[in-house]
């Protein structure tokens, strides 16, 4: 700031060639921390010229806040977007894998075309990452090549997340497109790092063979009754069979049990379309829309696209729902944003809501949160939480708050907790003559329209919790005056943090604003963790009620001293609960995350591989396919020895060669060099009918297509081996252990397969060499 | 190097320098006792140099570090009871909250256990008089320096568990080793004369044990599970049941129960009727004793075998995540097939236990000395699950990042 004046009277050509000197220092090799100042003073400068606006105190501070390894916890409306533009700055300097991540595509394109022109200005490049529709995938339109080689990336984390896992998947060095990892700004950092956490990217595929037992099974299961057949538990998150029921499906399938192997798949089936019709409850945990099942991301009601819950269960939601089958696939590549987001060697984010969770913030990635004054102090009033018996009194008791507020003209957003309550509510709403805007997953895509309006004088708007990060509401002028923008909470969400976020949409920069939490005891986090003698008292509650049904008074809060803790109570237990999760999937990953570094760099490895180090590699392979099938068949009979030949080394080999040589069968010790003759045999002809380089391009897409085919199977194994080994988490056996010693079992039984499929490809592949244009076809067996 | 390697020596350094520390405050004596007649009066009871050996302290003599792992140890134990007996609410707690039940616990014990030494040694204390009153403060002070003490042992252990290898178990190491020789001679008030054939025969008996033992320590029966949530290629899913899974627990614990009537009685000092028969059923040298020590040891190897396996919530949780047993109905019926299965093992499993705490008492009957055997036994066997633990984990450790596709 003392440079103001300095660069305030530089040219624009002085200013731009900045930029140049400051790339010649860094790679003279000073230190990044050093030319903070100028640079930081040189991009608050090119703002004020190119954008017209210029960087408060505040936002500097914060700029300086997030250069490295630090959150900067900025109360919404503060000009976040702005402020980031310092530091992606100063990182940009130092070349490509600079990105800054948002929560959706749209602000990631929208602020790289507005921000972008200050870099561009500056002489830096800039791209945006994300494609316009959201969609990721091959035929999305990115030019992946142009994003990846700019230096500063405006993107979100889902299109960064599949981008690195499909660089993955490339079998070519020309198909990797992401440059070394250097800085990471985050947009939002806790919805990103916290909430998001566990959810792993799943590049799925693969499928399996497809089971017709999803519909058979969900018409059984519906002529189950509640509490004969099947039992819930006391949150509804589990059910399960009774003895009465399993027998009674035996009877209805007309077997003797259902409990054998035999029968276990449709045990399987069964099982799962119990659960799917009986606790994944539609609009709350999914929605139905163009013929399809997607999922909802709970902490902020959005739609999760291309994820499906695994092992066939999004299949039996599929057949509940009497919507097509889609194939089961399984999980190819996989990463959760906590391993992705740690192989940046500098991270930081921003937000409105970190304080909270600061102490896990700085165990989990070692970010410090520093909260940044607001530019102008909030006066924004929180009113207290009023609680209520039932929901229906709660709905009823907001609605005059909310007519007032609309016969005043003063703007009104109410949240609510799934998409099936805001439904709920848009028609109690309607019923009252009142006209609103409805935001969830299913109108998501009308998202910029419907919260541009929602600072209007008179607006009400009725959303998920997707309302609570995104694009700004503006107010209109005359908004301030009637008391700013009135935030109505209908249901405390899984964690005070989303409920802080609610919170700061009113009152930004300043304005005034209002905030109520109205709560009730049906609410979902109080029927999930609520104290015993809570639940009874709703019972005994909504008995009374019943007998005493009043429709003209007004619903009285319960304020009772004991009440008065319950709600926040529910939500510490929600939280405690996600935080120990979270961290276990953090341990459990750890163990992934090495298996799949050791992969990935040997893939890297093999793609450029010289021919006497593969076929070194390829030696050590067809060695343990052999003594892996020697161990497990040692003294077995002429047929399975000529059965693993012909079927893994060579297709023409005769029978009549084993019967001849008959004694071999005996002598192990010369068993093993007798395939191994055999293979070497094979490979040679194999090799013979290629040109050089090309055999070699052949045995590189052998390795890794084997590794991958491999890889893609233990991904999942590692995947769902994080439930079971949950389950052996009794009697001073750590769980992390557990998963590490298993996962370790499984990498090894995955090594054992891969070899077996490598040496399978690599003999038995058939070459066909196209004469006129020297290209090879290759048919894998 | 490469940085697990790296990882590993400095646990390991942790680890040594935290055992130094402690050793080295093995011996830091308390300054308002006098020495030779506290060591008098503690050393008049046997059982607490046997708790004492089996848990790292020396509450023979009057030291800073006296307490040793004990309040530690139990306090582990009595949270894992907790968890067991009220696992919903034990479960809602923050990690915090939890912290604070294990420290409140271990706390409580660790007073109880200073009360214990203080009594005993209470003729054992030089005045230290408050200036200018007649106030003795020896024994406060006392009080408060050993306490502070066993605190400062607990979080050495956190410490170790957290930096170093072996968990919090490694400080027992030293005192374990050490103590060994000690009592093969004389643990059992009876002597085992060490001539070189007793010698031998000794060192023919330990070994065959340990390899016995260190094989029969990771046995356990695989029940095979089906899992209908899930859907694994390459990990077949099973339930353990170890054969041993107590471990040594037994063993570190039933001296104590044994030798506490006999503690009893000898602090009391009168010799009424029952008192004789009560120090009858608790020695180790008469038949009737004996059966009340193999009681004992099955008994601890059932509660703490039943604790790990907890079959009633184990049936309740595969019941809840769809899982199953082939041809047993969820709920009631896996239950008592658990059940059933736990006493099967825990029959063999404590058979083991008898024959290593039972048999050397029962042939010390005819043979002189050889009862010794039986603490000895046991030693070697806490000695084995120890370093079991700390080789996983170091394994564990060591092996973390290598992965070979080619081995």
């Amino acid at each position: 700031m003392a440079l103001h004046d300095d660069y305030a009277a530089m040219t624009d050509a002085d200013l731009q060639a900045q930029t140049k000197q400051f790339q010649q220092q860094l790679s003279a090799g000073t230190a990044l921390a050093d030319i903070l100042v100028p640079a930081y003073a040189t991009v608050a400068e090119a703002d004020q010229r190119v954008l017209g606006m210029r960087p408060y105190d505040t936002q500097i501070l914060g700029a300086v806040v997030m250069a490295d390894r630090n959150v900067a916890e900025m109360k919404t409306g503060e000009g976040k977007t702005l402020m980031a533009t310092l530091p992606m700055y100063l990182h940009g300097l130092t070349g490509p894998g600079n990105f800054l991540i948002t929560a959706n595509a749209y602000l990631a394109n929208r602020d790289a075309a507005q921000m972008g022109r200050v870099y561009r200005w500056l002489g830096l490049t800039v791209q945006a990452g994300a494609s316009a529709s959201g969609q990721t995938g091959d035929d999305d339109g990115r030019d992946k090549q142009a994003i990846y080689s700019a230096d500063i990336v405006y993107t979100t984390n889902g299109a960064l997340g599949f981008d690195y896992l499909i660089d993955n998947l490339a079998s070519t060095p020309a198909d990797q497109y992401i440059p070394p990892f250097q800085f990471a700004l985050l947009d939002e950092v806790d919805a990103v790092l916290l909430d998001m956490a566990s959810m792993p990217l799943i590049i799925s595929g693969a499928p399996r063979v497809q089971s017709n037992l999803y519909t058979l099974a969900d018409d059984a299961i519906r002529l189950l009754t509640e509490d004969v057949d099947y039992e819930l538990s006391d949150d509804t998150k589990q059910v399960w069979f009774t003895d009465h029921g399993i027998d009674f499906l035996a009877q209805y399938f007309a077997v003797p049990t259902l409990l054998d192997k035999p029968r276990r798949a449709l045990y399987r089936h069964l099982v799962m379309a119990l659960k799917v019709n009986f606790t994944l409850v539609r609009d709350r945990d999914y929605v139905v829309a163009d013929n399809q099942v997607y999922l909802l991301d709970l902490s902020n009601g959005r739609k999760l696209t291309g994820m499906k819950l695994e092992a066939g269960l999004h299949q039996a939601i599929e057949a509940k729902e009497h919507v097509p089958l889609t194939p089961q696939t399984r999980a190819m590549a996989s990463i959760t944003f906590q391993n992705l987001f740690r192989m940046f060697p500098q991270l930081a984010g921003m937000t409105g809501t970190a304080m909270t969770d600061a102490a896990e913030l700085q165990e989990t990635y070692g970010l410090q949160v520093v909260p940044i004054p607001t530019h102008k102090p909030s006066i924004r009033v929180d009113r207290p939480d009023q609680l209520f018996p039932t929901v229906r009194a709660k709905v009823a008791a907001t609605l005059p708050i909310v007519r007032a507020a609309h016969a005043r003209q003063q703007p009104v957003l109410i949240e609510t907790g799934s998409v099936s309550m805001s439904v709920l509510y848009s028609r109690v709403l309607l019923n009252e003559g009142l006209p609103h805007n409805l935001l969830n997953a299913r109108s998501a895509a009308k998202e910029a329209q419907i919260v541009a309006e929602a600072g209007r004088l008179g607006a009400i708007t009725v959303a998920t919790s997707m309302a609570g990060r995104g694009t700004d509401i503006h107010l209109d002028p005359a908004v301030p005056g009637l008391g700013g923008l009135l935030v109505i909470g209908t249901e405390r969400m899984s964690s005070a943090r989303v409920d802080n976020q609610l919170r700061g949409r009113a009152g930004r920069q300043g304005y005034p604003g209002a905030t109520q939490f109205f709560t009730s005891l049906e609410d979902r986090i109080m029927i999930e963790h609520a104290p015993k003698w809570v639940d009874k008292f709703r019972l005994h509650y909504t008995a009374q009620e019943a007998a005493q049904a009043s429709g003209d008074t007004l619903p009285q809060p319960l304020v009772k001293s004991k009440f008065r803790r319950v709600v926040a109570k529910a939500q510490k237990v929600t939280q405690n609960g996600q935080r120990s999760s979270r961290f276990q999937t953090l341990q459990f990953d750890e163990v992934f995350r090495l298996q799949r570094q050791y992969i990935y760099s040997l893939r890297d490895r093999v793609m450029v591989m010289a021919a006497e180090p593969l076929n070194a590699l390829f030696q050590k392979v067809l060695g343990r396919a052999i003594t892996d099938f020697l161990a497990d068949h040692s003294a077995e009979s002429v047929g399975v020895l000529g059965d693993f030949i012909i079927n893994h080394i060579d297709r023409h080999f005769r029978l009549n060669e084993l019967i001849v040589n008959r004694t071999l069968m005996t002598r192990q010790k010369e068993l093993r060099p007798y395939l191994a003759a055999l293979a070497q045999k094979q490979w040679e002809k194999q090799a013979d009918q290629l040109p050089e380089d090309q055999f070699l391009a052949f045995q590189r897409l052998v390795f890794l297509r084997a590794l991958d085919n491999a890889w893609i199977e233990q991904v999942d194994t590692l995947q769902q081996l994080k439930t079971v080994v949950g389950d052996r988490a009794r009697g001073q056996r750590d769980p992390t252990f557990e998963y590490q010693k298993e996962a370790r079992r499984a990498f090894r039984t995955m090594s054992g397969d891969f070899a077996l499929r490598a040496m399978t490809q690599l003999l038995l592949s058939e070459l066909h060499v196209d004469p006129a244009s020297g290209s090879v076809d290759v048919t894998f067996p | 190097m490469s940085s697990n390697k790296r990882l590993f020596f400095r646990r390991l350094a942790y680890t040594l320098a935290v055992i130094a520390v402690y050793q080295l405050g093995q011996h830091v004596y308390l300054p308002m006792v006098n020495i030779t007649a506290a060591q008098r009066a503690l050393s008049g009871v046997p059982f607490f140099r046997l708790i004492a050996m089996t848990t790292g302290g020396q509450m023979g003599v009057p030291m800073l570090l006296s307490l040793g792992m004990r309040p530690y140890m139990t306090a582990m134990i009595l949270v894992q009871a907790v968890q067991t007996v009220a696992a919903d609410s034990y479960g809602q707690l923050s990690f915090k909250q939890q912290g604070y039940i294990a420290r409140g616990i271990t706390l409580a014990l660790a007073v109880v256990q200073v009360v214990e030494m203080l009594v005993v040694m209470r003729q054992a204390f030089i005045p230290i008089w408050l200036p200018g009153t007649r106030i003795d403060l020896a024994v406060p002070i006392a009080f408060v320096l050993l306490l502070a003490g066993g605190m400062f042992t607990t979080w050495l252990a956190d410490e170790n568990t957290q930096h170093g290898i072996g968990g919090t178990v490694v400080l027992i190491l030293p005192s374990l080793i050490a103590s060994m020789p000690l009592l093969l001679q004389n643990g059992l008030g009876v002597s085992f004369p060490l001539t070189l054939v007793h010698l031998w025969w000794t060192a023919g008996i330990s070994a065959a044990f340990f390899l016995i033992m260190a094989y029969l320590n990771q046995a356990e029966l695989r029940i095979p599970l089906q899992r209908t949530l899930t859907d694994i290629t390459y990990a077949p899913s099973y339930m353990p049941i170890r054969l041993l899974p107590a471990g040594a627990m037994p063993f570190m614990f039933s001296a104590a129960f044994f030798a506490f009537p006999a503690f009893f009685t000898a602090t009391t000092g009168a010799r009424a009727g029952w008192q004789k028969v009560l120090v009858t059923w608790t020695s180790f040298n008469t038949w009737q004793g004996i059966t009340t020590y193999a009681v004992i040891v099955i008994g601890l190897g059932y509660a703490f075998g039943m604790m790990n396996l907890q079959p009633v919530q184990e049936a309740k949780g595969m019941r809840k995540a769809g899982d199953y047993i082939l041809n047993v109905h969820p709920g009631d019926e896996t239950e008592a097939f658990l059940m059933h299965q736990f006493w099967v093992m825990s029959f063999y499993g404590n058979t083991v236990l008898l024959l290593i705490g039972v048999l050397p008492l029962v042939i010390g009957l005819w043979i002189p000395g050889a009862a010794n055997f039986s603490q000895f036994l046991g030693m070697i066997y806490i000695l084995i699950s120890i370093v079991d633990m700390i080789n996983q984990q170091a394994g564990a450790l060591w092996n973390k990042d290598r992965y070979d596709l080619f081995a």
